[in-house]
C-alpha cells in the first residue's frame, strides 16, 4: 500500500514542478490562476522565464523542489531537522521585511524546507490511506 | 514481534527504534492504552478559525504565503486532538484532523465571501483590482482569465469554482499543517 501512495505523491509532485515552469513557456493562463490560490506571484519575488515569471514565486518555487528532492532522496522522517527548517524559514522571512532580503537566503530556506517536511508529509498521506483501507475494508 | 506505536511496522523483539519512521519505542509507551479520538469537534473548531480568517479581506492575503491560514487550522484541530490522548498521535491523527477541518473551512470561508463579495464588490473596486493585477509580470492570456473572474457583485459560477478550488487548496494545506503538528507532538514524547 505505500509504495504506490509515495509512487502517486512523487508523481503529483512533478506534474506541479513542471507546472511552475510550463506556465511562462507556454502561456498556460488556467496555471497561474490554479497557483494564485497558494502564492501572492508578485513579479519581484519570481523569477522569469522569456519574459514572463514562473507560476510561483521564489520561496513557493524552493519549497516545491525541496519537497520533491525530498521525495526522492529521503527515506526516514526527521523531525528535529523539520524543526530547525522551520526556525530558518521564520528567521529568513522576518530577515527579509528588517534587515536583509537575500533571493540566495530565501532558495536556500525554501529549498531545506521543502525537503524535510517531504518524508514526513509522505508517512502521514500513507498512513491516512492505510487507515481509510482498512477501514473501507472492515465495512 | 512489537509493533511502531508511530507508523505500525513490525519490530524486532528487541530493536529500540523504528527501521521506517526513526520513532523510538521504549517498552512503557508502546503499551500505552489508545482511546478513540473524536475528530469532529476539533475539525470543526480548525475549520471555523481557518474558513473566518481566509474569508475576511485583506486577513486572507495570508493564504497567499503557501496557504498559512489553512495550515494553521490543521494545526489547531492535531492540537485539539492531542488534548484528548497526549503525546500518543500518529501521523495519520493529524492528516485526517488537517483534512476535515480544511474541508470545514472551505464551505465556512465560501459562505462568508458571499455578503463581502456583494458589499464590497463594487465596479469601481472591481476595477481598482485589475489595474492592480495589469502591474503583475503575467501573461495576456492569464491577465485575460483573471479579469474575467473579477465580476461586480455576486456570481454564482465563480462562487462555486471558488468553492471546488477552496476543497483542494485549503483540505491539502490543512493536512499538511495537521501532519507537521502530529509529527512535532510525537517527537516530544518520544523526547
Amino acid at each position: 500500500m505505500k509504495r504506490p501512495v509515495k509512487l502517486a505523491l512523487i508523481l503529483c509532485t512533478t506534474v506541479w514542478c513542471l507546472a511552475i515552469f510550463l506556465a511562462p513557456l507556454f502561456d498556460l493562463a488556467p496555471v497561474y490562476l490554479f497557483f494564485s490560490r497558494v502564492c501572492h506571484q508578485l513579479p519581484a519575488r519570481s523569477w522569469h522565464l522569456y519574459g514572463h515569471q514562473l507560476g510561483l514565486c521564489i520561496r513557493c518555487t524552493s519549497l516545491s523542489l525541496g519537497f520533491l528532492g525530498g521525495l526522492l532522496l529521503l527515506r526516514v522522517p526527521n523531525v528535529r531537522w523539520l524543526k530547525i527548517s522551520i526556525a530558518i524559514t521564520a528567521l529568513e522571512w522576518l530577515l527579509a521585511f528588517t534587515v536583509m532580503d537575500s533571493e540566495t537566503l530565501r532558495v536556500l530556506s525554501g529549498l531545506l524546507l521543502g525537503a524535510t517536511a517531504a518524508p514526513v508529509i509522505r508517512t502521514g498521506v500513507e498512513e491516512l490511506f492505510i487507515r481509510v483501507r482498512t477501514a473501507h475494508e472492515s465495512m | 514481534m512489537n509493533q511502531c506505536k508511530q507508523c505500525g511496522a513490525t519490530l524486532p523483539e528487541d530493536s529500540r527504534f523504528c527501521l521506517q519512521c526513526g520513532t523510538e519505542n521504549t517498552p512503557s509507551s508502546s503499551t500505552t492504552p489508545q482511546g478513540e479520538l473524536d475528530f469532529l469537534k476539533p475539525a470543526v473548531a480548525g475549520g471555523l478559525v481557518l474558513g473566518i480568517l481566509s474569508a475576511i479581506p485583506f486577513l486572507n492575503y495570508v493564504n497567499a504565503c503557501c496557504c498559512l491560514w489553512a495550515q494553521g487550522g490543521g494545526a489547531l484541530a492535531t492540537w485539539l486532538l492531542n488534548k484528548q490522548r497526549p503525546g500518543t498521535l500518529k501521523y495519520s491523527d493529524g492528516a485526517l484532523g488537517g483534512v476535515l477541518s480544511g474541508l470545514i473551512g472551505a464551505f465556512v470561508a465560501t459562505i462568508i465571501n458571499i455578503p463581502i463579495q456583494m458589499i464590497l464588490m463594487t465596479p469601481e473596486a472591481v476595477e481598482a483590482m485589475k489595474a492592480q493585477f495589469q502591474q503583475a509580470n503575467l501573461p495576456p492570456q492569464a491577465m485575460e482569465m483573471l479579469n474575467r473572474f473579477l465580476q461586480p457583485g455576486f456570481n454564482l459560477s465563480v462562487t462555486l469554482i471558488s468553492l471546488l478550488l477552496n476543497m483542494l487548496f485549503l483540505g491539502l494545506f490543512a493536512m499538511i499543517g495537521g501532519i507537521i503538528t502530529a509529527a512535532i507532538f510525537a517527537r516530544k514524547r518520544a523526547d
